[in-house]
């Protein structure tokens, strides 16, 4: 029976997919999403709806600041319909994560202890850039004459204390006046646009880079506000893992169980088994393909998937079984004739989640349609052969 | 375990049964939306929920959290096979992030790690945004769903008896959904969703082995169908069973309990409603 298995047309197909699948996991990997790996899911809401370039912009000064802020490189902001962003941030949570985006980011210029100027009275800030004369990375900023005279007056008060910088109350860079702009201030001087300097080599470029998006978020147009988020540890992301495989496992081991009570072939059992695990690789394989990350959702639709595959495998096993009186050909047309209704509908009620994608849920839509798809097309022709098979001996 | 020989009376007259729940069911849903007494979770509603695991009691939670937070908390039990696994703690308020970091630290406080608490939380705007988008979702999967059926069969009666079938379940899971107190979140919704798609699997076995086969009487075809069918609800109740009792994160146990809720129902609304319509429609023509 090896044989003819082996050498059934359908049942290559399904091993080269299998194969394919277990390749790609193992040499692409499987990400996961960040309820199973720790992190941060922050919504975020615009003070108005925006137009695209508005968020585009937004968003992309958001992404600077809260990698920039929060010193980690996993963010990805997604924007939700016009006034809504989603930050997904790993191994951060959310109430650190919240007091960076969760006020406009509100930037305080002082020297010493005394205010020289606000993030409101930049007028302009330039991109980072390179002094090859003094080796040196710098973010070149104007302020208005208000701020400016200001600045001049509590330079002199504070005789010429260090400079800091806070964002939100927490201080973000701190820098020395230069000589030159000593001598400037103290003959009475207003000076408006200043370069702070950052130092050199790569740690000067980031450091650059970092004030830029700090100096322009503290003067956002657009008012942002945190209106919900969704934290989670690594060390409970961990457990929801383990937890979730259990119990998939188990609910696997159950649906075996039935299927033997009623059937009463190994075989039969065999077959099952080997189906529903071709589509979860095939699924996973697919996952890793795309770079789709699996999160819980995404488990609870692959456990739907193969859930709906048995379903499916029932009814072909059952038409074969019990309709009897056709050509078992003709048995299996019909059981497909099931199979693809059922096929096509669970895709038309997933298409809505996926297109809406609606809370952090568009994994199990995704996940539930490649797996339907794949038992349509792959593991279930490969599943009726081995039937045929198993009850042709 | 033995699915042969199911007793089925021949009385169109059970179809009573789906249509009253379905009636009963269609009341309590209207009734709840109009006064807004359907318990949404605080995805869909708004404010705090706080999930903490490890070994904590009920009392020390309140009395540690209601000097602070008020009257305004409700702490419910997650269990898993090895029993309490924690507990969720919900409040109609969304908290400043001042207060959520002292509420964060009043459980810690207890005796967790901070690693053992996960908060949720969200304002009206994006909650009643996700409410909207969910029901749109529902709504365009069930227009959907209903388009593949009609063109699958091209004939109306059948093709109606599944789309009813596929409405009853939605709404008499939400009906029971509303009278037990579980709450609707983004879970739920997705499990009704599916449910949709379950639904319809059944239906379309129902009709393709009762209609398109012409071996043995109505009864027998019924019969055979079924035999089928209750396998397949077998299986999917099973693992949706395993799969509520064992997992211990809320949004898998959201999943499903609801889907659990759901294919009891659809047994209903499959054999008996589903099969009595075609029975009336088969005599008819």
């Amino acid at each position: 029976m090896l044989e003819q298995l082996i050498g059934d047309r359908k049942i290559q197909i399904l091993m080269v997919f299998v194969t394919l699948s277990i390749v790609l996991i193992t040499f692409r990997g499987i990400s996961t999403g960040l309820d199973l790996q720790g992190g941060s899911l922050i919504q975020i809401q615009t003070e108005r709806p925006l137009t695209d370039e508005e968020m585009d912009r937004v968003v992309t000064i958001m992404d600077e600041r809260l990698r920039g802020g929060l010193k980690v490189k996993d963010v990805k902001l997604k924007p939700w319909g016009d006034e809504f962003v989603l930050a997904y941030i790993a191994g951060v949570d959310p109430i650190e994560a919240g007091k960076l985006i969760g006020k406009p980011g509100q930037l305080i210029v002082k020297i010493g202890n005394m205010t020289a100027f606000t993030g409101d009275e930049l007028t302009r800030i330039d991109p980072f850039g390179y002094e090859a004369q003094f080796d040196n990375w710098g973010v070149p900023f104007t302020i208005g004459d208000e701020a400016a005279k200001r600045f001049r007056d509590v330079s002199i008060a504070t005789n010429f204390d260090v400079v800091y910088m806070y964002l939100d109350d927490i201080e973000v860079n701190r820098a020395p006046l230069s000589s030159t702009l000593q001598k400037e201030l103290a003959s009475g001087k207003i000076v408006k646009s200043m370069v702070l300097e950052t130092g050199s080599k790569d740690e000067g470029m980031e450091e650059a880079r970092r004030i830029e998006v700090i100096l322009r978020s503290g003067a956002l147009p657009i008012k942002v506000e945190m209106v919900g988020s969704f934290g989670i540890s690594a060390t409970l992301g961990e457990g929801f893992k383990n937890d979730a495989m259990t119990a998939g496992l188990l609910a696997f081991m159950g649906v075996i169980a039935v299927i033997y009570t009623r059937y009463r072939r190994l075989e039969l059992v065999g077959s099952v088994l080997i189906t529903g695990a071709s589509e979860i690789i095939i699924i996973f394989g697919v996952a890793s393909l795309i770079r789709w990350d699996i999160d819980l959702p995404a488990i609870a639709g692959i456990i739907a998937a193969v859930g709906t595959g048995v379903d499916n495998q029932i009814v072909i096993l059952d038409e074969i079984l019990l309709e009897k009186g056709k050509s078992i050909r003709y048995r299996i047309k019909n059981a497909f004739f099931i199979v693809i209704g059922s096929w096509m509908t669970l895709i038309a009620a997933m298409i809505p989640l996926f297109v809406i994608g609606f809370g952090m849920l568009k994994g199990f839509a995704v996940t539930t349609m490649i797996g339907a798809t794949a038992g349509v097309f792959i593991t279930r022709p490969a599943y009726a052969r081995m039937v045929q098979l198993i009850l042709k001996k | 375990m033995n699915f042969i020989n199911l007793p089925i009376p021949n009385l169109k007259k059970l179809m009573v049964i789906p249509i009253l729940f379905l009636l009963l069911s269609v009341s309590i849903v209207a009734l709840n939306l109009q006064s807004g007494t359907v318990p949404l979770g605080i995805d869909l509603k708004g404010g705090t929920m706080v999930t903490v695991y490890g070994d904590l009691e009920k009392n020390e939670i309140i009395k540690a959290l209601e000097p602070h937070f008020g009257e305004d908390l409700s702490i419910d039990t997650i269990s898993d096979i090895s029993g309490v696994a924690g507990y969720t703690i919900q409040m109609d308020t969304f908290l400043s992030i001042s207060d959520k970091e002292k509420l964060q630290d009043i459980i810690v406080n207890l005796g967790v790690t901070k690693d053992a608490v996960s908060i949720r939380d969200a304002q009206a705007s994006i909650s009643s945004k996700t409410l909207k988008e969910g029901i749109k979702a529902l709504i365009f999967a069930f227009i959907f769903m209903a388009i593949i059926v009609f063109i699958r069969f091209r004939t109306v009666v059948p093709s109606f008896a599944v789309v009813v079938s596929a409405f009853s379940d939605i709404i008499v899971t939400i009906a029971i959904m509303i009278i037990v107190g579980i709450p609707l979140t983004t879970g739920s919704l997705v499990a009704l969703l599916l449910l949709i798609g379950y639904s319809v699997d059944t239906d379309i076995l129902l009709t393709t082995r009762v209609l398109v086969r012409t071996v043995g009487s109505f009864e027998e075809r019924l019969q055979r169908a079924m035999k089928t069918g209750l396998t397949m609800a077998s299986t999917t109740l099973l693992a949706v069973g395993i799969l509520f009792i064992a997992s211990s994160s809320t949004v898998l146990k959201d999943i499903a309990i609801v889907l659990l809720i759901g294919l009891i129902v659809d047994l209903m609304n499959t054999w008996i409603q589903n099969a009595r319509i075609l029975q009336w429609h088969l005599e008819r023509s």
